[in-house]
């Protein structure tokens, strides 16, 4: 793992010798959530676009402070549900009243009180992971290589720090920009992503 | 991130906080709404040439919605205690004075079941319903406690205990109000609790007595809940429509927020599903056992008409609001939400209707006159109910003063707690 | 770091109730990386606590010998147990019921707590519902044995087998399949989900080659990214509103297995209500008495605090309550309804052959909770233990009370006929309690203990100012 520099006048120096690193992008760091939220308020006007933010746990607010738009997966998840829904039903009647009939302690064939159970815990079985699945899908995950694992100081990412991270593979990039906008962000420390 | 400013605890009495002479006009259309409901009803009552018998149904079943009401608010009080709520302060001293008009349903109730009681319950001596052979063995096991002495006892219990327990909280919130003591809502928070358990008791042996009876061969063990459910979801409706109807009229405009209706649309929508949850426990056991001695009481409601009734009720009491209340946009649009607060309430009554109609006659579901005699009877009612809660808040603050979460209320952020 | 700013005087005793104020939830002027330091010292620590590992022996010796009894069991046939007609249903069936009642309070402390927006939970979400997932482990083991020709148990399931004859859905056994199988799933997917930001806190503090690459590939490449928080959030509030019912459905069909027959003293429509509120009970009441010995073995008092135990003696009153309201309505309604069997079955269970079960269970149901109306007994350690541990028997009782005191006698005098547990039932109950420990000692070690992330977002350092 490449070690990342402390300050971005030092980051034309090679962290590892004989190549040259390839930069990555811009890593702020911050003491406080309230410090972030006025960070990403900013980066969010600059009209940035390849951009993140980074914090221990979800800080209220950030997502209006970056302009994040609502998920959709909520829409997803009631397509899944209903699907299940109609499964169960299908399937008890497929089953039990036309495929093989057969009678039970009287009831009718198809004996819908009897089926609402059944379709009850499909629908939620289906909704559950499509829930689980469908996070997953959305935040692309997993993904074990993304440029600010290569900061030593982003495992506090997970503990008590907070980040702002600008990513180089922004086809708008512009690095001396990036650079102005890191340093305006009154981040506690400024880093430079290369590796 | 929203800015908003949020009022602060001492301006919430300048934020039109008294009805201030509105009240007048609230028990004045009240009045009229219970003077033309009474003589409607009576009418049609009379009209329908069976000794007023269908007019004392109707009476039960105009007492029951409002009674749903009231003892629904009785409930929301207590459990915000006995849970140390904040949120829900704003809204409270609207269903305090909601509750506070049990004396009032109680006078009525009894009324109902001391003058009318011979036609109501057929297990009454004096009853006129010709009984099977084997119903009168069962109802003759229970007289000690189907008679008409002990059951008007019963109702008395009830309505003192819950009269007590509603003016009991309403008190010490008007205490409060002017003293600001916080070892008062200590207090009810000590009391709150054992007050549930004492609320359980009698709500569900009201259930049975006033609704259950009504059928004195049949039982069931789940159904103090079903009522339970029934109240908490209308009650939550009609204290959502009178927060906007309130605010509509220019009081407490900044006080309430959408953050407040947006919860009262979600426990809508919770106990919309409870209620499903319950009913079907209850329809699901009895389908499946198939035992006679209690499917014959959905035997009658799924023949003579009654079955279209049933229908109406799981398609309106359950799958409609369930569907139409999942969506988080449409808790939080007050137009929307208000479609549903009425609802909710008209499909209750459904339901009411659905548990006593078919014991005054499981034929005649086609007789329009039992629907509006029905109707008139629960506008007698409701007009009572509006016009003795309006009374009670006569130069009292609709929204208690000096609570001390108060302020905790008026920030309240549903989405970002 | 900020300090907390409350005053530490009161922060002390965070079980002191002012309605001007809502207590401290982390206690010992903690900061965001000290409470990560406390959380994670349990899987970091070198050398686990002697206790633990003593405690781990002990229980994975229980667990082989459980499946050991499974192996003899499954070779033997099910006549090794105690079942004979008319009680077709006795340990069996009460072991199965009462583990799966345990789980549904990591539900109720997950989903339902989350969305009443009760932030307490947050110290004891993650272990309850490990609880859960382990609890539904060893509950599922008990039917699957008792279906006897265990290679057989396909056929419950919609797959097409040999005979071409589908699964009967009429069957409330049937809904049972289906109901267990997505609770375990949805509950494994909701902790799974919870976890992973954590598991990604303790890769990024990981030394070891091995804790580093396991770690890591656990917390499938995590990195707080808010974008990913958002939809993370609205996934996991969904969960917890689908979870929610679920936790109704299920012990409700597990109700219906007995409520859907005729038999007098299983027939009634209070029961899934009347479950769901027992299993949440029990539930909570083996959530105090893990947590308990948890904190103090692990140091862990500053996160689950004396207000946390005492919110859980109060559910536990309040549950209990309910339950005691079941079984007086069922009294009165057997009275009430007039019929002579019902009321027979209910003169039995409390008179009858089995009373002594009964009266345990009453007195470890009802009468044993009402000490949480004080409290002093909702705040001291051993009442709390002690209740709890006398809950968690008495919901034990409960089944057994509800299953073979109906079963023993049903309608017909000359097929009665009495239960007695052979040495394989008693065995299979106490073994299956060393596999559920066994997997819970694991899950503390190796696993974040207390849902890190969620914990911040309550921490007074996380608000937001302006």
């Amino acid at each position: 793992m490449a070690t990342a520099s402390k300050n971005p006048q030092a980051s034309t120096a090679a962290a590892v010798p004989g190549a040259e690193p390839q930069y990555l992008g811009y890593l702020v760091e911050f003491e406080n959530p309230t410090a972030l939220v006025h960070a990403a308020e900013k980066v969010r006007d600059s009209g940035y676009k390849n951009w993140d933010a980074h914090c221990p746990f979800p800080v209220h607010g950030l997502d209006h402070a970056m302009g994040l738009r609502e998920p959709i997966l909520p829409w997803i998840v009631l397509g899944a549900g209903l699907t299940g829904l109609g499964l169960a039903l299908l399937m008890q009647w497929w089953m039990n009243a036309y495929d093989y009939p057969l009678i039970v302690s009287g009831k009718p064939f198809w004996s819908i009180p009897a089926n609402i159970p059944v379709m009850f815990e499909m629908t939620v079985l289906f909704s559950g992971i499509t829930l689980f699945f469908g996070m997953l899908f959305f935040n692309r995950l997993p993904q074990y290589y993304h440029p600010v694992f290569h900061s030593e100081r982003f495992k506090r990412a997970t503990t008590d720090r907070f980040f702002i991270s600008l990513l180089a593979d922004d086809p708008k990039f512009n690095r001396e920009k990036a650079r102005q906008l890191a340093e305006s962000l009154h981040g506690s420390n400024v880093e430079v992503l290369e590796g | 991130m929203a800015h908003q400013t949020y009022l602060k605890p001492e301006q919430v009495k300048d934020d039109k906080a008294f009805l201030g002479g509105k009240e007048g006009q609230i028990m004045g259309i009240g009045a009229v709404a219970a003077v033309a409901g009474l003589a409607g009803a009576l009418g049609l009552g009379a009209s329908m040439g069976d000794g007023l018998r269908g007019f004392w149904f109707a009476w039960l079943q105009g007492c029951f919605l409002w009674l749903s009401v009231a003892l629904g608010a009785l409930f929301f009080i207590m459990v915000i205690y006995a849970a140390r709520g904040g949120w829900n302060v704003v809204v409270r001293r609207i269903a305090e004075y909601f509750a506070a008009t049990l004396p009032v349903l109680g006078v009525l109730v009894l009324a109902g079941v001391v003058i009318g009681g011979a036609q109501l319950y057929s297990w009454h001596p004096g009853s006129s319903v010709e009984l099977e052979h084997h119903a009168q063995i069962l109802i003759g096991r229970k007289e000690a406690w189907l008679n008409p002495a002990f059951f008007a006892i019963r109702i008395v219990g009830y309505f003192a205990i819950w009269g007590f327990l509603a003016w009991y909280f309403l008190g010490n919130s008007l205490k409060q109000d002017s003293t600001g003591d916080v070892t008062l809502t200590k207090r009810m928070w000590t009391t709150s609790a054992p007050g549930l358990v004492v609320f359980a008791l009698t709500l569900t042996l009201a259930a049975f007595d006033l609704l259950m009876s009504l059928a004195p061969t049949w039982f069931s063990t789940i159904f103090g809940v079903y009522v339970f459910a029934g109240c908490v979801s209308s009650f939550m409706s009609i204290l959502c429509l009178t927060a906007i109807y309130l605010q509509g009229q220019g009081f407490l405009r900044r006080s309430i927020t959408m953050e407040h209706y947006h919860d009262l649309g979600k426990l809508m929508f919770a106990f919309t599903f409870f209620w499903g949850y319950i009913a079907f426990s209850q329809y699901m056991l009895t389908w499946y056992a198939n035992m006679p001695e209690e499917t014959f009481w959905y035997m009658f409601r799924q023949e003579g008409g009654w079955e279209n009734w049933s229908w109406l009720l799981l398609i309106g009491k359950f799958i409609i609001p369930f569907a139409f209340l999942l969506n988080r946009r449409l808790k939080r649009n007050k137009l929307t939400l208000t479609f549903a607060a009425l609802w909710i309430p008209v499909f209750h009554w459904v339901d009411l209707y659905y548990v006593i109609m078919p014991n005054y006659s499981p034929e005649k579901i086609t007789d329009g006159r039992m629907l509006f005699t029905a109707i008139c009877a629960t506008v007698f009612v409701g007009g009572v109910f509006f016009a003795s809660a309006a009374a009670i808040a006569r130069g009292k603050a609709i929204i208690p003063l000096k609570d001390p979460r108060l302020g905790e209320s008026l920030r309240f952020d549903n989405i970002k707690v | 770091m900020s300090a907390i700013p409350a005053n530490n005087q009161r922060a002390l005793d965070n079980t002191v109730e002012d309605p001007a104020s809502r207590p401290q939830l982390v206690l010992g002027n903690h900061d965001f990386a000290s409470m990560t330091d406390v959380v994670c010292r349990v899987i970091e620590a070198p050398n686990p606590p002697k206790i633990w590992t003593t405690a781990l022996i002990i229980s994975s010796l229980v667990a082989v010998f459980f499946f050991s009894l499974v192996a003899y069991l499954i070779t033997k046939g099910i006549g090794v147990w105690g079942n004979n007609n008319p009680v077709g249903w006795a340990f069996d069936i009460t072991n199965f019921v009462f583990w799966i009642g345990i789980g549904h309070a990591g539900t109720l402390i997950s989903a339902i707590l989350y969305l009443l927006r009760q932030r307490w939970r947050t110290s004891i979400n993650r272990s309850a519902e490990a609880m859960t997932i382990f609890a539904v482990v060893c509950a599922g083991l008990f039917p699957l044995i008792h279906v006897g020709r265990i290679w057989l148990v396909y056929w419950m399931f919609p797959i097409p087998n040999q005979e071409w004859v589908w699964p009967q859905f009429r069957s409330p056994l049937l809904w049972d399949v289906f109901a267990i199988s997505t609770y375990f799933l949805v509950s494994l997917l909701f902790w799974s989900m919870g976890l992973i930001p954590d598991v990604a806190t303790v890769r990024d503090r990981a030394k070891g080659y091995w804790q580093k690459l396991i770690y890591g590939i656990l917390a499938l490449g995590w990195r707080g990214s808010m974008r990913h928080w958002q939809v993370y959030e609205k996934a996991y509030l969904l969960l917890a509103a689908f979870s929610t019912p679920l936790v109704l459905s299920v012990h409700s069909v597990v109700s219906f297995d007995f409520a859907t027959a005729q038999l007098p003293g299983w027939h009634t429509t209070i029961f899934p209500p009347y479950f769901v509120a027992g299993a949440i009970f029990g539930g909570f009441a083996m959530v105090v008495t893990l947590l308990i010995p948890a904190r103090k073995i692990f140091g862990l008092e500053d996160i689950i605090t004396m207000h946390h135990l005492e919110n859980c003696a109060k559910v536990i009153l309040a549950t209990g309550m309910m339950v005691g309201y079941a079984y007086a309505t069922e009294m009165f309604i057997a009275w009430y309804s007039g019929n002579l069997v019902e009321q027979f079955t209910f003169l039995n269970r409390a008179m009858g052959p089995y009373a002594w079960a009964y009266w345990i269970m009453i007195f470890c149901n009802v009468a044993s909770p009402q000490l949480f109306w004080w409290k002093k007994f909702r705040t001291s350690i051993w009442s709390l233990m002690v209740v709890a541990i006398f809950v968690d028997i008495g919901m034990w009782f409960e089944r057994f009370v509800i299953i073979v005191s109906s079963l023993n006698r049903d309608w017909m005098p000359s097929s009665w006929a009495p239960f007695v547990p052979t040495w394989v039932d008693l065995g299979m109950l106490f073994g299956s309690m060393g596999l559920f420990m066994t997997l819970f000692l694991l899950f503390c070690r190796f696993l974040p203990l207390i849902a890190m992330a969620e914990i911040r977002g309550v921490m007074p350092q996380a608000e937001v100012r302006h």
